[in-house]
């Protein structure tokens, strides 16, 4: 079996990549990628956790996890485009964020 | 175990989800969306009926993953009279059905928080409590750039949230469990290394949504683009939960407290000292927000049943001084929000400059008001639990902070000049709900052992 080390590692650094993402990459739309990210990065430790403890409880919360992350995404893409209608300057998406 | 499914344990979660579902039905036709308003405020009373019915059935579990107990009950009796002032602050602000709908899923997203026993019934709530408030949010249409904030705080919150689903998958590593009791059972054997990263990156996702020092940019640059309503909720609401969690946590778990009183002093004297030199009124509301939640976090320090009883105190205090001193400047047509617009208001509105005087002297906790029970009741905790340090910061704090709330009332009262004006033609739901407030928080500061009374009911029955 793969020791638990690794699976957790690679999560610690896909999150850090998200945080990283987040703060260099000042556009709407990668900011809410890089969150997307974030959270599978935890979903993935839950995972393995879930498989190390031999308990189901960390791989129903990735499944809650997932729900949530697909209706934050469904309510931020709509507030994101009501934000572009509504700003004078119409690249708001892919522009910096002040 | 022994679970109990007794429709009246279930009715307080049923009534808002029910008279939500049926603000959207009216929302569909235009002509009824006035029945909006009318359900919301009866799943309200509904809600507070269930609620107080419970009193005879505390403690219990529910469901498996819920308390019930007289933290529950007593904060969904706080939370539900909230939003019962947060709805009659929006009487004819909010014309469409499916706000007021949205605004009772908020609720029951903030409710279920209050119960939750383990990590994931919380994190759901949670995530529910905040998606529906940024969609509730986004239709506000008053404020700078409404919008422009409102996506500011989304991105805020998701990237909280991604730090308390990281913290909650290593709290579960290092237990086995979602359970917080569970949780809290393994630590105090040895607190391993996952427990440690784990619930700091927990508590990084709460303080996200606390606005606590380092982590409270995001709160004066959403407060200033937005309107009255949205001020008032996330500052009163929104803390109110986020201090619910923390109180829930550290029942069950082993505290930081070096952690969090440092937290507490950070978060204290920045919100103070930034207010000090603030211009515009939302930002300089949003940082005496920040500056109670230090005080708040310094009564979660004590960590014990007297601490908890003074932030329920602290509690009652802050949320409904807060909300009317909301209602009282959601009532004035500002031109560009500056502080300077209120010099000489006493000569215009000699009564609103009163009741805003009063809030203010309230929140600076100046003897005979309420804030002055409430600083006291929290200083006494952190003098009984040896947090010298901290006490001498908090009442620094204090005085800096009179500092600013006075200078604000002597501009009422002692210059002329200012352009702020009350356009009478609207804001009466506004002026009666304030009205209300005030008169309770007047009786509750003649007699504080009403007060006492109400804010022991909390820590009477904890599971």
């Amino acid at each position: 079996m793969l020791p638990l080390a690794y699976p957790i590692a690679l999560s610690v650094i896909l999150f850090i990549m998200g945080i990283i993402a987040f703060f260099v990459r000042r556009t709407l739309i990668t900011m809410f990628m890089a969150v997307e990210l974030m959270l599978n990065a935890s979903n993935l430790t839950l995972v393995s956790f879930a498989k190390w403890h031999g308990q189901i409880d960390g791989h129903v919360l990735v499944l809650f996890v997932m729900a949530v992350a697909a209706a934050e995404a469904a309510v931020g893409l709509a507030i994101l485009i009501y934000y572009v209608r509504r700003t004078p300057h119409k690249n708001a998406l892919v522009e910096e964020m002040p | 175990m022994n679970v109990d499914i007794s429709l009246n344990l279930l009715l307080p979660l049923i009534w808002p989800g029910l008279f939500s579902m049926l603000c959207f039905v009216a929302a569909l036709q235009p002509a009824l969306s006035a029945l909006g308003t009318v359900f919301y405020f009866v799943g309200l009373v509904f809600t507070l009926h269930a609620l107080a019915g419970l009193w005879s059935l505390v403690p219990c579990e529910a469901l498996g993953s819920m308390y019930y107990d007289s933290l529950f009950v007593w904060g969904g009796i706080m939370l539900t009279t909230l939003f019962i002032v947060i709805g009659a602050l929006n009487v004819g602000r909010m014309k469409q059905a499916e706000r007021w709908g949205l605004l009772l899923l908020v609720f029951l997203g903030a409710l279920v928080i209050l119960a939750a026993k383990d990590l994931l019934l919380l994190f759901v709530a949670l995530e529910m409590f905040f998606i529906l408030l940024v969609l509730w949010m986004a239709f506000f249409e008053e404020g700078d750039h409404p919008i422009y904030a409102t996506v500011r705080l989304f991105l805020t919150g998701a990237f909280a949230a991604g730090f308390t689903v990281l913290g909650i998958s290593f709290l579960f590593g290092s237990a086995g469990s979602l359970n917080l009791a569970d949780i809290g059972r393994q630590v105090s054997d040895a607190p391993s290394f996952f427990y440690a990263f784990g619930l700091l990156m927990f508590l990084v996702g709460i303080f996200f949504k606390l606005s606590v020092v380092p982590f409270h940019h995001w709160a004066a640059e959403v407060y200033q683009d937005h309107a009255y309503p949205v001020i008032a909720m996330l500052a009163v609401v929104s803390k109110f939960i986020g201090i619910f969690i923390l109180m829930r946590v550290f029942f069950h778990l082993p505290m930081p407290r070096e952690l969090l009183v440092g937290i507490a002093a950070l978060t204290m004297t920045v919100g103070n000292v930034a207010a000090l030199v603030q211009q515009r009124v939302k930002r300089l509301l949003a940082f005496s927000s920040i500056a109670h939640v230090g005080f708040l976090l310094m009564a979660l320090v004590g960590g014990n049943l007297q601490g908890f009883q003074a932030m329920a105190t602290y509690l009652i205090y802050y949320t409904f001084t807060f909300m009317a001193i909301a209602g009282v400047l959601m009532l004035f047509r500002s031109q560009e929000d500056r502080i300077e617009e209120f010099d000489g208001l006493s000569g215009r509105h000699p009564y609103l400059a009163l009741t805003l005087t009063v809030c203010l002297l309230a929140l600076a906790g100046i003897p005979p008001t309420l804030g002055f029970i409430a600083k006291w009741k929290v200083f006494e905790v952190a003098y009984q639990t040896g947090q010298m340090g901290l006490l001498v910061v908090a009442i620094l704090n204090s005085l800096v902070a009179a500092y600013y709330y006075l200078a604000w009332i002597v501009r009422m009262y002692m210059k002329q000049g200012g352009t702020l004006y009350w356009p009478r033609e609207k804001g009466l739901p506004v002026l009666v709900t304030t009205i209300f407030i005030m008169v309770g928080l007047l009786a509750l500061s003649v007699y504080p052992e009403w007060l006492n009374q109400l804010s022991s009911l909390a820590i009477s029955n904890i599971l």
